[in-house]
């Protein structure tokens, strides 16, 4: 079994480690990928995927406009809001443009 | 033990009110049982003066796992990543609780995001047995279950997506159900695995947890997967269910403690008495429920726990730039276990391995169901096991990714299916509870709750730990 790519999936899943936060996970990963490995072993060339089990419907809301929060309520969780935004850090540098 | 029914005839007496009730819940919490992260109740005597209103559960004090949103009040979901957040929307099943009467005596801990089986991964701390604090409560919902079983609340919500809201009541002598995915609207609840979450309850007796799955279930505008079906009167449980078959599943038999298989044939033997008929079956794919269910929910969770970027809620930890505030914020805001689970479904996920691990997981829970369905040709129900063990030592398996999930061997299976099941009181091993769990076809809530009511006829349980005194 190969090893997984522990900085890979961290950049992929967004999430900082360290180093030793690294060294951790790459071995409990290694352990639990071995453990789900297991699924292989079952026959499923036959078996149509999972939709909903016994739900024959999903019935939309009708589509009519309801009342939104405010956008008081909705900035009332961030940080650092600036009137009606949300702020975050400048995401294209100068040096990207 | 009173019911719901047996406290709101004491306020019709006038023998006890519903502040002097919820006074005696208050009083009852225990800090280093550590169940509760947000006791709310300033704004539950608040909410009693203004809220007048006439309703299944008027007066009746219950715990809302930390997970569930109470418009106003703080929801951590036991994650330092949602620090400060406080919702500007209820659940749904809250409103339907509120316009029930209900009150909030708090907001009980969890393992974070609802991932665990032992509620030890909390940013808050651990929550410890009643029964024993050297041991584990149970999780996710442990918080949920020590509320009830050491009398700080009538009965409580939790979350089961893999067993959370039945193994706690397992550990913690209590009845705990996880109804039909689609019968309770998950709109307020936190996203783990939005396929197999499912908001449950948990209570000291059939009776009560019936009473409030009439009040929330149903269906609801703002949950798409919620199930347009007729209410059913689920606390009406006296007549006893007759020509009904029961299957014993031999695959969940199998690796468990001795004593637990003993207590169950007894509730087995007890209810035969009763005119009950048992079959054994067979679920031969049950030695596959935990790695597809850890795929799949891994999966689920690594997706929706995207959303926690530090930019709208939640902890945020200045970086450079916008991608190293994210990164930093995720890092400072998790706990190893949901790390390690999103790092786990980021991989099942990607393109070299969807097709290995997360597609074929899916065909497995397909198998895994139609299984289900077949043996319920025979049988209408399902007698096993709630977990293979009394509650186990805390500290004893934190640091084991894989053994943490050996009870929901008993449990996974019905999330990855979508069937009802309840777990209930089935003896003591020593000093700790265990517990029974029956199986039910889809939305066949009101039968699995008639089985536990007849056992609760026959074999009384007598383990309760504390009565909330009267006022």
């Amino acid at each position: 079994m190969k090893e997984v790519d522990i900085k890979h999936l961290s950049k992929l899943a967004n999430i900082e480690l360290d180093k030793k936060e690294e060294k951790i996970l790459q071995e409990d990963l290694n352990k639990i990928i071995k453990h789900i490995r297991k699924i292989q072993e079952v026959e499923v060339k036959s078996t149509p995927a999972t939709t909903h089990f016994h739900i024959e419907s999903l019935p939309l809301r009708e589509d009519k406009e309801e009342k939104p929060l405010s956008v008081e309520e909705v900035l009332s969780n961030t940080q650092n809001p600036s009137k009606d935004h949300f702020t975050i850090n400048r995401m294209i540098n100068e040096d990207d443009s | 033990m009173k019911t719901i029914l047996e406290y709101q005839e004491q306020f019709k007496k006038k023998e006890i009110t519903p502040l002097g009730l919820l006074e005696n819940c208050l009083e009852n919490i225990n800090p280093s049982l550590n169940a509760y992260i947000t006791v709310t109740g300033e704004f539950a005597k608040r909410e009693l003066k203004k809220n007048n209103k006439e309703g299944k559960l008027k007066g009746i004090p219950i715990a809302i796992k930390d997970n569930i949103n109470i418009k106003g009040i703080p929801t951590t979901c036991a994650s330092n990543v949602l620090k400060g957040f406080v919702p500007p929307f209820s659940a749904t099943v809250i409103e339907r609780i509120e316009k029930n009467g209900g009150i909030f005596t708090g907001k009980t801990n969890l393992d974070e995001f609802g991932m665990g089986s032992s509620t030890e991964r909390s940013f808050y701390g651990p929550t410890k047995n009643p029964f024993d604090p050297t041991k584990v409560p149970g999780g996710s919902s442990g918080g949920s279950a020590v509320a009830v079983a050491s009398g700080s609340a009538v009965i409580s919500l939790g979350s089961d997506t893999g067993g959370s809201v039945r193994q706690p009541a397992s550990y913690c002598g209590l009845v705990g159900l996880k109804p039909t995915y689609g019968r309770v609207s998950r709109y307020g609840l936190v996203a783990f695995a939005s396929s197999l979450d499912q908001i449950g309850i948990i209570g000291r007796n059939a009776e009560d947890v019936g009473i409030m799955l009439e009040v929330i279930a149903g269906y609801d505008p703002k949950d798409s997967t919620s199930y347009e079906k007729e209410v059913e009167d689920y606390s009406n449980l006296n007549e006893i269910p007759k020509d009904i078959k029961i299957g014993i599943p031999e695959e969940y038999f199998k690796q468990i403690d001795p004593e637990v298989h003993s207590s169950v044939m007894e509730i087995k033997s007890k209810i035969e008495k009763e005119g009950i008929y048992f079959k054994s079956v067979s679920l031969p794919t049950t030695g596959y429920i935990i790695p597809t269910y850890q795929v799949i929910s891994y999966a689920e969770a690594s997706s929706n726990l995207a959303r926690y970027d530090g930019v709208r809620y939640g902890l945020r930890k200045e970086g450079e730039d916008f991608h190293d505030t994210i990164r930093k914020s995720r890092d400072k805001g998790f706990l190893p276990e949901v790390k390690r689970r999103i790092l786990v479904g980021t991989f099942v996920l990607s393109s070299e391995a969807i097709a290995e691990y997360y597609e074929r997981a899916d065909l497995i829970r397909r198998l895994i169901t139609q299984e289900f369905n077949e043996v319920f040709k025979e049988v209408d129900y399902l007698l096993t096991p709630a977990t293979p063990t009394p509650a186990f030592p805390i500290g004893e398996r934190t640091d084991d990714p894989i053994r943490m999930h050996v009870p929901d061997r008993m449990t996974a299976g019905v999330n990855l299916a979508g069937l009802p099941a309840v777990v209930a009181p089935a003896g003591m091993v020593g000093k700790l509870p265990i517990g029974y769990q029956i199986i039910g076809k889809p939305f066949d809530e009101k039968g699995i709750l008639s089985v536990v009511r007849l056992v609760e006829k026959v074999a009384p349980f007598k383990g309760f730990l504390k009565e909330i005194q009267d006022g």
